[in-house]
């Protein structure tokens, strides 16, 4: 998706330096690897109706619009109001329908894909749902006067970008094939096209409702869609209601009409150690826990049981920019490997990252632990320093590019000493966000602390944006160069089936590593709060936070807890 | 009086135009690109190239401050980048939370402040002036952000007495107001003090306490009213500065006002809302010392313009 602003980001358009503070997390559900561990409150009993979830976050959500949803902030809450023709499921490893009736039939050598349409969807003011809507929300993000952020997302679709940069009017591309039947037609075969289609730019939105508005910009404080909860309102900086939406489409396993609970209310404005406060006094339902406390919490008797963790799809690393001296020497870039304890920035960030080997993050797809078995050994990078040429040490200060902010200028000091330590000198540059996007997407850097967090578990995500000759400078930041990794991951692109393309990326994977293209730090390990009366926590796979529409409250387990 | 108010109101237009000007520039010196931080690192070129058609960032910096600076005088703040929405009706919701709070840490303030002065004063090197002294300083030292969270800690967690953060009636502006007011309280006891002592030691104040006044018709009528001078012009700049946000305060406490939108908009490149949150809080410090100026031709026969 993109590169990591701060702690977390976004969904995918825009990483703001906003969001730094507020916590993407994806992963995976109940059953996957051992990194997983979901200790989400689920019980057998059976979910109750009404209650409202009393949940926080620190900044305001960028916008309600889905052409505009780059921001997990923004993501959380639109996945309530709005949904897509598929979505996640909740292991994360699969596409499922949500608006459509199926997933689509592919024809044409997988060029077109064709959408049968649920018939039983209302929008939230009663306006029938049908491929009308979904052609007009194509059409909408490919507008140039609302310039999406995530419009080249769909560039595989016929005639979006022509909208976009205003060489036609219509998406061709998009074509009401009968009230319920959407057909789309690719410029060529695209693996990764259902994938993009579950992503929030891709939400659906009514077309006699939202065509009606008197400027596009007011979708934002009055959004409609056909979501489990109903805007209800924004008040900026202090909270935003969203109300059960009593004729969505989903009922649950038993038949019962979903979702549970009356409604949702985020609280705005303060930050996590407030957050915290209001957790502990039963003020609020969910919190982050601040790093001060986090070893006390999870050492809580009362507290720890009310932790839901999981590791993120996501990766940080450093790299020297390969494209300069003395990166440009395998030798030296390979020192780098053996150079950090990574279990040391483990433990200086009380165990809230874990140390990675791999690019691929624990729930993505092709995931292997260590494809290059590298280990940490500052004997070995002196020894391959002095192979290099360089006895005593390399010449010169390096300065390292990151985005600062309080966890980061640790562990890069942490990193910096570790470095010196093997004869590696750099000094440290942390910049706002801006100034880094400006810096690493030019390819100006010495080297580059970065992070880059998933748009959809599919390891192109991960391997063809990073490291693809054609990404640099923009994606490909440390100006990795492979004629044969281009070559594999231009091929593996086009293979409709995932499962047979991961062997390829994982020998890819292993080629960029053994490389020494970057040197893999840390994944995020984010951990939530979340009150026991609160049920089904599920968290996101794919995206932060929960799917809020099977979560429900013991009403009167929370009355007697907040009594007491 | 007319041609002085004419005078320093062409100053004060002088004045903002010179503040925009250089926060304008200011947005184009530090590096990156707005409409790359607004698409983020994985848009395309024509993304890119759409945002900044969409927000003018395209054109000449002189071509951009001039629709800017008409725009302004018609009152059009422009539209900001990170919601869309007016930066005009932004500031509408803001701006007034912002005075709420800011009217409460200046109640708070004066409340505290000036009586404390005048009591310093009073027991001049005496035990209590030093007490007082002493404190006024641990006050102004303490960081903002320590005292907001000691606070929210004691008095809304611990003692349940008040609520935990957010916006909301008079029980919710106290502790905010009361973070900013322990440290900002200290200047007026200082000014207060600092002042009164100098006019207890003349020969009016002597002459009023030989004549047989009360200390309290001595200290108040005849002192504290000669006094009054820096307090006003002290006071005048603590509103101007308070009406600017209070970026710090409004951050621990989710105060919505025009602080907390001036952090979210710095770290998004959000040039509209920047300039309309730095113009906001100019206009309050000009004005305030506007005001302040004449005030003191009301209350000091004096001084006349």
């Amino acid at each position: 998706m993109k590169k990591l602003g701060a702690k977390k980001s976004a969904v995918a358009g825009v990483l703001a330096a906003s969001m730094l503070i507020v916590s993407a997390l994806s992963g995976c559900g109940q059953t996957n690897t051992p990194q997983t561990q979901q200790q989400s409150a689920s019980s057998n009993a059976t979910p109750q109706m009404g209650g409202v979830l009393r949940t926080w976050k620190q900044y305001d959500p960028k916008s309600l619009d889905p052409t505009d949803c780059g921001d997990t902030d923004s993501y959380d809450i639109q996945q309530n109001i709005y949904d897509g023709l598929v979505m996640w499921d909740k292991s994360g490893k699969e596409i499922v329908p949500d608006l459509a009736a199926a997933m689509p039939t592919i024809t044409n050598g997988g060029k077109t894909y064709t959408f049968q349409l649920r018939k039983d969807v209302t929008f939230q003011n009663g306006d029938p749902f049908t491929a009308a809507d979904v052609v007009y929300s194509f059409n909408r993000e490919a507008s140039k006067s609302i310039a999406s952020p995530g419009e080249s997302y769909f560039s595989m679709i016929k005639g979006m970008d022509d909208v976009f940069t205003g060489k036609a009017k219509t998406v061709s591309g998009v074509v009401e094939k009968g009230k319920y039947t959407v057909e789309f037609d690719l410029t060529q075969p695209t693996r990764t096209f259902v994938d993009v289609l579950a992503m929030p730019y891709a939400f659906i939105v009514d077309k006699k409702y939202t065509s009606a508005l008197p400027n596009q910009a007011a979708l934002s404080l009055h959004p409609i869609g056909t979501g489990p909860f109903t805007f209800k309102e924004w008040k900026k900086g202090q909270d935003i209601e969203l109300v059960r939406n009593p004729h969505y489409y989903l009922k649950d396993a038993q038949g019962r009409q979903l979702p549970y609970m009356a409604g949702i209310t985020w609280t705005l404005g303060y930050g996590n150690s407030v957050a915290y406060l209001k957790f502990k006094d039963k003020k609020q339902d969910f919190s982050l826990i601040p790093t001060s406390d986090y070893v006390s919490t999870l050492n809580d008797p009362n507290m720890k049981n009310d932790i839901t963790s999981l590791v993120e799809n996501d990766y940080f690393y450093i790299g020297g920019n390969i494209k300069k001296a003395p990166w440009n020497k395998k030798p030296v870039r390979q020192a780098m490997e053996y150079a950090i304890n990574k279990d040391a920035l483990v433990k200086l960030y009380n165990k809230r990252i874990v140390a990675a080997w791999s690019i691929l993050p624990p729930n993505m797809p092709g995931y292997q632990e260590n494809p290059s078995g590298y280990k940490y050994d500052p004997a070995k990078a002196k020894e391959l320093l002095k192979k290099a040429g360089y006895t005593n040490g390399l010449p010169g200060v390096h300065p390292m590019v990151y985005v600062k902010n309080s966890i980061r200028d640790v562990l890069a000091a942490n990193i910096q000493a570790q470095l010196a330590a093997v004869g590696i000198k750099i000094t440290l540059d942390g910049v706002p966000f801006p100034k880094y996007l400006d810096e690493v997407t030019k390819g100006k850097e010495d080297m580059v602390y970065g992070g880059w967090m998933q748009d959809y578990p599919d390891p192109d995500d991960f391997l063809n944006i990073l490291f693809n000759t054609n990404q640099i400078p923009s994606n490909n930041n440390v100006g990795y160069s492979n004629p044969t990794v281009d070559k594999q991951l231009n091929q593996l692109a086009t293979v409709t089936d995932l499962q047979k393309a991961i062997p390829g990326y994982q020998a890819v994977e292993k080629q960029i590593l053994d490389d020494a293209a970057i040197v893999p730090l840390y994944h995020d390990k984010e951990a939530y709060l979340i009150q026991p009366w609160v049920h089904n926590s599920q968290l996101h796979p794919v995206y932060p936070y929960f799917y809020y529409w099977t979560m429900w409250i013991d009403q009167k387990a929370e009355q007697a807890a907040t009594k007491g | 009086m007319l041609s002085y108010l004419i005078r320093r109101t062409f100053w004060m237009i002088v004045t903002l135009f010179f503040i925009v000007l250089i926060a304008f520039v200011i947005n184009f010196v530090v590096p990156g690109n707005p409409a790359r931080t607004i698409a983020g690192p994985k848009a395309s070129p024509e993304v890119i190239k759409a945002i900044e058609e969409k927000y003018d960032l395209n054109k000449p910096v002189p071509v951009q401050f001039e629709h800017y600076f008409v725009n302004l005088l018609h009152g059009d703040l422009g539209i900001s980048y990170r919601t869309n929405e007016s930066v005009n009706s932004e500031l509408r919701t803001a701006f007034p939370k912002t005075m709420y709070l800011g009217f409460s840490v200046f109640f708070l303030n004066v409340l505290i402040g000036v009586p404390t002065g005048i009591y310093a004063a009073i027991k001049r090197s005496k035990f209590m002036d030093h007490v007082i002294l002493i404190s006024s300083l641990v006050g102004t030292s303490a960081p903002t952000f320590w005292i907001g969270y000691i606070l929210l800690f004691v008095v809304g967690y611990k003692l349940s007495l008040l609520p935990i953060g957010g916006y909301g009636g008079i029980s919710h502006v106290i502790l905010p107001a009361f973070t900013v007011s322990l440290a900002s309280a200290a200047g007026y006891v200082r000014v207060v003090r600092t002042s009164m002592l100098e006019v207890l030691g003349t020969d009016y104040v002597r002459t009023a306490e030989a004549k047989g006044l009360s200390q309290s018709t001595v200290i108040l009528k005849h002192a504290f009213r000669s006094s009054v001078i820096p307090l006003i012009t002290y006071a005048g700049m603590d509103l101007g500065t308070l009406m600017g946000g209070l970026i710090v305060t409004e951050g621990i406490f989710g105060w919505p006002g025009i602080g907390q939108m001036a952090v979210t908009a710095i770290n998004y490149q959000d040039m509209p809302t920047i300039m309309g949150v730095v113009l906001v809080a100019a206009v309050a410090v000009v004005i305030a010392n506007f005001v302040v100026d004449i005030i003191y031709a009301l209350v000091d026969p004096r001084i006349s313009y």
